[in-house]
């Protein structure tokens, strides 16, 4: 049980931080003028652009090995913890403009599928992490 | 460890490949302001702000048809936040 839900939960994060990095990096320009007008300041917005499909490929990366699966998740955690907290301002309208800068296909959900759909990795991320509480995680 | 592996690397590929199939750079040759009526902007300043219409919150797109910007619901709209004149 507790390794397919690891099976499960990697797979699915590899497939979608490879997918949303990849995306990312085939259409830089677009993807930086989307994060460009982000309620970001412009040097955190150009940082962004960088480091965050470089983050999801470490992630991707991290979830392949047993001595780095722990860290893997808990960093794809706190990435999709992050990207569920802004959605939540995004639709309490925080920010004076929401655009929005996901990678390939995922740009075109509405914010409140965006909502559900990053529930559901941080879920399964955290629910993976609480069955595996070992520092080395196995299938 | 052999079946994992090979799941993962299925996904890797499967998430690659996707990526490749499905996304289409956003062509940034002509964009088109709205400041009441539609203009056409040079894509350079994009990522500036520009003056916007009051009440109107996304002003820039790639096609001056969108006549429903909603985020995340029409394709190749570039947003800019466009201050009041």
């Amino acid at each position: 049980m507790k390794g397919t839900l690891t099976l499960i939960t990697c797979s699915l994060l590899i497939l979608l931080f490879s997918y949303t990095a990849v995306s990312k990096l085939i259409d830089l320009d677009g993807f930086a003028y989307d994060m460009h007008n982000q309620p970001f300041p412009r040097w955190f917005s150009s940082t962004l652009v960088y480091l965050l499909p470089v983050m999801e490929l470490l992630i991707a990366g991290l979830l392949f090995s047993n001595r780095t699966r722990a860290m893997g998740l808990w960093v794809a955690g706190m990435l999709m913890t992050f990207f569920t907290v802004y959605t939540c301002l995004v639709l309490l309208k925080v920010f004076y403009k929401v655009p929005c800068s996901c990678g390939g296909v995922i740009k075109r959900l509405n914010w409140q599928q965006h909502l559900f759909f990053n529930l559901f990795f941080v879920a399964l991320i955290f629910l993976t992490i609480r069955f595996n509480r070992s520092k080395n995680i196995h299938a | 460890m052999k079946k994992l592996s090979i799941f993962l690397l299925a996904a890797l590929v499967m998430g690659v490949a996707s990526a490749f199939t499905t996304t289409t750079k956003m062509p940034m040759d002509i964009a088109y302001g709205n400041d009441g009526t539609w203009n056409e902007v040079d894509p350079s300043r994009i990522g500036e702000q520009f003056d916007c219409v009051e009440g109107k919150e996304y002003c820039l797109y790639q096609d001056p048809s969108f006549n429903s910007p909603l985020p995340g619901q029409t394709q190749n709209k570039l947003f800019i936040m466009l201050e009041n004149k």
